[in-house]
This record gives structure tokens, sequence and C-alpha cells, in this order.
């Protein structure tokens, strides 16, 4: 195989640039995400509000994601439901109102969900299945 | 092995340019398909809840089996041992590797959650041919890429029998799972049959060898160089033999479907009152697809017939991919059904300019990506990365 | 709010009505029974099988209340170009054409024993609940519409369209698969699903595997057939009188 001297081989060519462009990004990544400063949290909780969380605040902020996992697997997979845990609850108690009274829905970034998650840059993807507003009445007055 | 030159591909910029521009243009076109399929959904698609998958997956499926076949050169050269194609198997290895990379970007970038491939894939389901398709296609690649490496490294030879006999064996594994892909299919009486499995690998043969005879010769273009002519026409020759292989399979399905009673009415649709299906078949598949790359091969012109080939080739798919899904399903058998649905008529489908697009750029990612490869890495061999004919004291130095 | 389930006097109540009516003329109405609301924290178990028993004889000529409820209680909407927009629940007109005898049926998820979109499905985001309900986990699914590719009937369907105004207790994202729950949300609620419940007489919810349910005991007295019987898919979904 014919192979010049004066070329580097493989190794040094690619992979040693390639791996100093990955620590470059990472060193970056981690500088501009540098403190762990959680927003202060919505001073009001709905009217609505049926009892106390599930959790305390700080628990919740750290172990929300695996509840909703938990909940999630066990809800449609197994088909254990727990009224308490719907996310649908979450969204009452924790429901954002905008100036006319009308709750605000995950598109607007007032929405609690949105408050944090927008500062801290994590994408959730709740809402694009699930109700963001608590449940509204249906035309006829009933509850839905 | 004997000690073959290899080398970058030195292309001429007068032509390399305009190359670079037109891949450059179809992936920025395939990019905005995908933007627009994936913020406004795919609603603004020609695919429908009839038709769910469309000219996207017919553009993937030819690229994916133009991969396995593809590296059929390789193989005769490494496995079968024909020194004359040595020195196109690294050529077809890469060639193999971004083909499958063009066919899986296609399919991954249509999916309606493709941001969560990654994460749900991590618990695939044992019983979907989909999902070990996902496998099958990555280890392509990865035991490709090896192979590669053998061939390109000396001090990686020794591997050279164990990977070149694994991705023999891994080639057809994979055409397999890819013509299970629609022959498990139980709902639908005209696909579900195992059959599909070999017919696939007689096209994918066909449709690999086919792209090969087109590309090697543009690689050659690109840098002033021309193929070996008794290589092309012995490689000519191989085509019209899977092509033939191909249309056996296919005319016998066919056949098979009009005789046999449960398939008898969409055969008679397909073959005789299909408006642009029936012209796709008997214009497209057989006449452009298979009678008119014969006659070119028995005139000696391979590229020629290469092409035909490849239009036959997405006309074939099409068919085998759309006419299933936009014929109505016996939901319930003897009877005439209809509904605002659409049960019982035959769904109309019309590919979109995002569908076309999305299939572009996969074909463009392919072709940039063979180009790079060929580019920066020393593939090509040394007649066709240069334009001057190398004299025997060059090879002999080698 | 969850609604209270029946009193247990009402219940037996309705039983015993349905069972009256059953004893004097098996085909003369199909009285909706009420199922056990499974408690909280307690999991879908393969010792309940929910089917669905049709009696096309008598689904009305023009009715279309079963789509409509099961249109408001989802939010789909259907009704756009045929083919395009998911329809949960469509009806069918079947007609023979040797003796011209027509009839109508509903046609929704089969929830069928051995189902096909759970075998093609990639991510196990189509599956099949132990109490038979076949569902799409959406927070799993990638939407390769393998599943409607393969379904026998035509009931899987991609939302290819972004969702306004979601309906409280079904979720349904853009970019997922969909197809009729049976109104899993309802039934673990011990309720009768949308469209059984909207049926002034043709449809009829129960436990396949309770040998005193209502249904078990039309079936097993008259019996029913699945769609497409030869592919053996065990379908919940059964129908009288095709």
């Amino acid at each position: 195989m014919m192979r010049s001297a004066a070329r580097p081989g493989l190794l040094r060519r690619f992979v040693v640039p390639l791996a100093l462009g990955v620590v470059v990004l990472a060193a970056a990544a981690l500088v501009l995400r540098a403190g762990d400063n959680a927003p202060a949290l919505p001073a009001t909780v709905s009217a609505a509000a049926q009892g106390p969380c599930l959790r305390s605040a700080a628990e919740m902020r750290r172990i929300h994601p695996t509840l909703l996992k938990h909940e999630r697997q066990a809800a449609v997979r197994e088909g254990k439901r727990d009224p308490q845990a719907r996310i649908e609850r979450c969204v009452t108690c924790h429901v954002m109102r905008d100036a006319s009274g009308a709750a605000v829905s995950a598109e607007d970034p007032r929405h609690f969900c949105r408050t944090c998650h927008d500062q801290v840059a994590v994408r959730i993807d709740c809402f694009s299945c699930h109700r963001s507003t608590p449940p509204t009445t249906l035309a006829s007055g009933a509850a839905r | 092995m004997t000690a073959i030159a290899f080398d970058n591909l030195t292309a001429s910029p007068r032509r390399l340019w305009p190359a670079v521009i037109v891949l450059g243009a179809a992936l920025l076109a395939g990019g905005l398909a995908v933007l627009v399929i994936e913020t406004q959904g795919h609603h603004v698609t020609g695919m429908t809840n009839r038709v769910p998958w469309g000219l996207p997956h017919v553009v993937a499926y030819f690229l994916i089996l133009s991969a396995s076949g593809a590296l059929n050169v390789a193989m005769v050269a490494s496995v079968f041992r024909q020194k004359a194609y040595e020195p196109l198997a690294p050529f077809s290895a890469l060639l193999a590797i971004a083909l499958l990379a063009g066919g899986l970007s296609i399919l991954v970038l249509d999916l309606g959650r493709p941001d969560r491939l990654t994460l749900t894939m991590q618990s695939p389901n044992p019983r979907s041919i989909f999902a070990w398709n996902v496998v099958l296609y990555t280890g392509f690649v990865a035991i490709t890429a090896a192979y590669l490496v053998t061939l390109l490294d000396r001090r990686f030879a020794r591997f050279f029998g164990v990977t070149s006999n694994a991705a023999f064996l891994w080639r057809f594994v994979l055409t397999t799972g890819t013509g299970l892909d629609l022959g498990i299919l139980i709902a639908r009486e005209e696909l579900n049959s195992a059959v599909f499995a070999p017919m696939f690998i007689s096209f994918s043969l066909t449709f690999g060898l086919a792209v090969f005879l087109l590309v090697l010769p543009a690689a050659a273009w690109l840098s002033g160089g021309a193929p070996d002519h008794a290589l092309m026409q012995r490689l000519g020759r191989l085509l019209a033999l899977f092509l033939a292989v191909s249309f056996y399979f296919s005319a016998v399905t066919h056949a098979f479907n009009l005789y046999a009673v449960p398939t008898r009415s969409l055969e008679r649709f397909l073959l005789f009152q299909g408006d642009l299906y029936t012209v796709l078949f008997w214009v497209g598949q057989v006449l452009l697809g298979t009678v008119t790359p014969l006659l070119l091969v028995y005139r000696k012109q391979p590229i020629a017939a290469a092409a035909a080939v490849v239009l036959g080739a997405l006309a074939t798919l099409y068919l085998y991919v759309i006419v299933s899904q936009a014929y109505p399903q016996p939901v319930l058998p003897g009877l005439q059904v209809t509904s605002a649905w659409g049960d019982g008529s035959v769904a109309s489908y019309g590919p979109s300019a995002a569908e076309f697009f999305l299939g572009l750029g996969g074909v463009a990612v392919a072709l940039a990506a063979l180009l790079a490869g060929c580019l920066l890495f020393r593939i090509v061999p040394i007649d066709l990365a240069r334009a001057a004919a190398p004299s025997a004291a060059l090879r002999a130095a080698a | 709010m969850r609604t209270e389930p029946d009193t247990g006097r009402r219940k037996a109540l309705k039983l015993a009505l349905g069972a009256a009516a059953l004893a004097v003329d098996p085909g003369l109405f199909l009285i909706a029974a009420p199922a056990q609301s499974r408690p909280a924290g307690v999991a879908a178990s393969d010792s309940q099988r929910w089917g669905l028993l049709i009696d096309v004889s008598r689904c009305a000529e023009g009715c279309t209340r079963c789509v409509q409820a099961c249109s408001a209680e989802h939010g789909w909407r259907g009704g756009g170009p045929p083919g395009l927009d998911p329809q949960w629940i469509r009806v069918l007109s079947a007609t023979d054409p040797e003796t011209g005898r027509s009839v109508r049926a509903p046609l929704m998820c089969q929830h069928c024993a051995r189902p096909p979109c759970a075998d093609v499905c990639p991510t196990k985001a189509t599956f099949r609940r132990a109490d038979s309900v076949v569902l799409v986990d959406r927070h799993r699914c990638i939407g390769c519409r393998y599943c409607v590719m393969a379904c026998p009937f035509g009931v899987r369907f991609f939302l290819g369209d972004n969702v306004s105004d979601r309906e409280r207790r079904s979720p349904r994202g853009k970019g997922t698969a969909e197809g009729c729950t049976l109104c899993v949300h309802r039934i673990d609620e011990g309720r009768q699903p949308a469209c059984v419940e909207a049926c002034p007489g043709a449809m009829m919810f129960g436990d396949l595997n309770d040998p005193k349910s209502p249904i078990r005991e039309v079936l097993a007295g008259q019996g029913a057939r699945r769609l497409r019987g030869n592919l053996a898919l065990g379908q919940g979904v059964q129908y009288r009188g095709l």
C-alpha cells in the first residue's frame, strides 16, 4: 500500500481534532450553565386547589421528572390510575391566569411549568399531547 | 491481496464545483422539506391515513436495497476472490455505506417524532421487524466500515477475512429484513408472503449494481479519468443477469396474484384498470425497467442500461408500496362497502413537493457522503483518481 | 372531579332489569351493564377481558350517535376529505351484491388479542394492556406509521396536524399514532365507553372473562362473528347480524 511518510495517520488527522472539538463544546456548555439558580416559584396557587401537592416544593423540584415518568408508566401501560397524580390536577392547582382571568396554556411563557423550564432551558414535551389548562365547562354548563 | 494503488479523488474544480453546488442545493431543499413537515405536520404531505407511506419511503427503500447491492462488487472481489474487481472494492464498500446513510436519513426524518428515536429505541420490540431493521442497518454500516478499514489500512489486514464474510452474510440478513417489512403484513394478502425476502434480495443485487454503474463513471468524470471499458461491459452483463432474476420474481408474484382468487381483483386493478399504476407497471417497470436495459446491455451500453434500471426500480417499488395501501382492504369480504372514510374505494395518493424534496435530499445525502469519502480518503483506484493514466512503473512501485 | 359510580342499589336494579329483558327476548335490546370501577393504584389484569358486541340489525339508518359521542369525548373532528383526518369510529354501509341486503356497522379499533399493530411497532408504543385493550403509549410513539400500514381494518390513524383545545381525559399529539381506546379512562372508573353509552341499543360492552356478564350470555347463546375471522386475531369487538 502506497503511503507517503509526510502524511500523518487517520488518528492524528481526524480523531484528535474531533476530540478537541468535543472537549471545547462540553466546556462551553458547562460554563454557560454554571450555577443552579432555580427561579422563584410563582406566589399564587389557584383557589381551586384541592389539597396539598404530592410532595413538598423542594422535593417536587428535584423529583418531579421521576414522578411524572413513574406515574405515566403506571397509568398508561399498567392501568394503575391515581386521581391525585393526574396532570389535570397539577395544571388545575398551578393555573396561571392572564389579565382577563383566562388560564394561560403552555404556549404562553407565563405558564407555570414554563416559568421554570424556560429559565433552565429544558424543553418539556408533556403538553404536545396533554391539556395544559384546567378543564372548562361544556356549552350545556356541565363540567367536562 | 495484491498491492493496488489507491488515492484521494482529485477532481478538477471546473467539474467538482457544479457537483457540490447541485448536491448542496438538494440537501438544502431536503432540509427545508423536513422543517416544513415537522413544524406543520404530515398533513402538508400527500400521505394520508389510507396511504401512510409514500414517495419518501419508496426512495428510502430504493436507497437501502441499493446499499446492500452496491456492496456486491466488493463481495465478488473479497469473498469470491475475483481479482479483476479488487481495485473497486473500497469504492463499493463506501458507496454501500453512503447509500444506506441516505436511505436511513429519509426514514428517520420522515418520522412523526424523530426527536424520540434514540430514546424509545432503547427498549425495542423484539417482535417488530422494524426494530430489527434498525439493528441490521446500523450493524451493516459498522461491519462495512470495518471491512473498508481492513482494505485500506495494512495494519488491520488480518481482519479482512472475518469482516468480508460478515459483511457478506449481514447484507443478506438485512435485505431479508427489508423484504419482510412488507412480507409480514397479514392485513394485505398480496404482500403477505415470505417470497418478498428473496425477491428483495434479487432487487438489491440489480438496483445496487445499477447505481454502482452510474456512480463509478460519474466519479471518474470528476477527475477526468475513465473506468476500464472491459470491466464496465462485464458488470453490464452481470446487471442483465440480476435484472432477469428480479423480473422473474416480480413476474411470478404478479401472475400468482392474478391467479389466486383473493388477490385477483387487486392484481387486475394494478395491471389493467389502475390508470397511473398500470402505466407505471407496463411502461415503468416492464418497458423502461426491464426490456430497455436488457436491450441496452446487448448493445453494449451499460451506463444507459443502469439509468433505465434505476427509473424502473423506482416504479417497481412505488407499485409495491403504494398500490397495496391505496386499494381497499376486504374488511367485509363479499360485500360492497362504502363509508364517509372511503372504505371500499381506491384511495388517491399524490406525492407533494415536500415528499419529493425529502426523497431528493436523501439521495443527496448518499451522494454527498460518497463524494466526501472519495475526496478525503484514499478509496478510488489510482487510474480513476487522476486523469493521467498510470505507467507500469508507477503501479509496480506501489 | 371524579364522578361517583352507581350506588349498589342502582346497579342491582339495572342488572335485574337487564336479566329480565334478556330472558324475555335475547335480541330485544342490548343493555349496557355497568362494569366495576377499579380502585386507585390497582393495575389492570388479565382476569378481565373487555369486549364489545354490536348488533348491526339494530344499527338504525342515518344514526351516527356513536361517532358523535366519540368525537366529543376525544376531540377528533373527522369529516374532512376521506382518509385524511383521524376518525376513530366510522359507520360502514355494506351491501350484498347478490341479494341486495344492506347493513350498517360501526367500525373502530377491534382490540385484537393478537394485534398486528402491536407486533410491528418498533418501540412497543402500541401495546395490549393486560385487560385486552390495545392502546398507544404516546410517550413512546415515534410516528413511523407502520401500525397504520399493518392494521387489517384501517382503524389506526396518524395525527398529522396540530391539536387545539385538547380534551381533558384524552391526550392526543401531533406526530403520534392513535385510535379507539375503548375509553379506558371511562371503563377504569366503571363507566361505559362513550359510543356504547350514546347508542340506543345496538352496542353492548362487558367483560368477556366473566361467565355471568350479559355480553358473555348473548355470545354463548346466539354467537357473533369477528371481522376478517380468517386472520385469527381474536378481536374483542364482535358483530351480530352481518
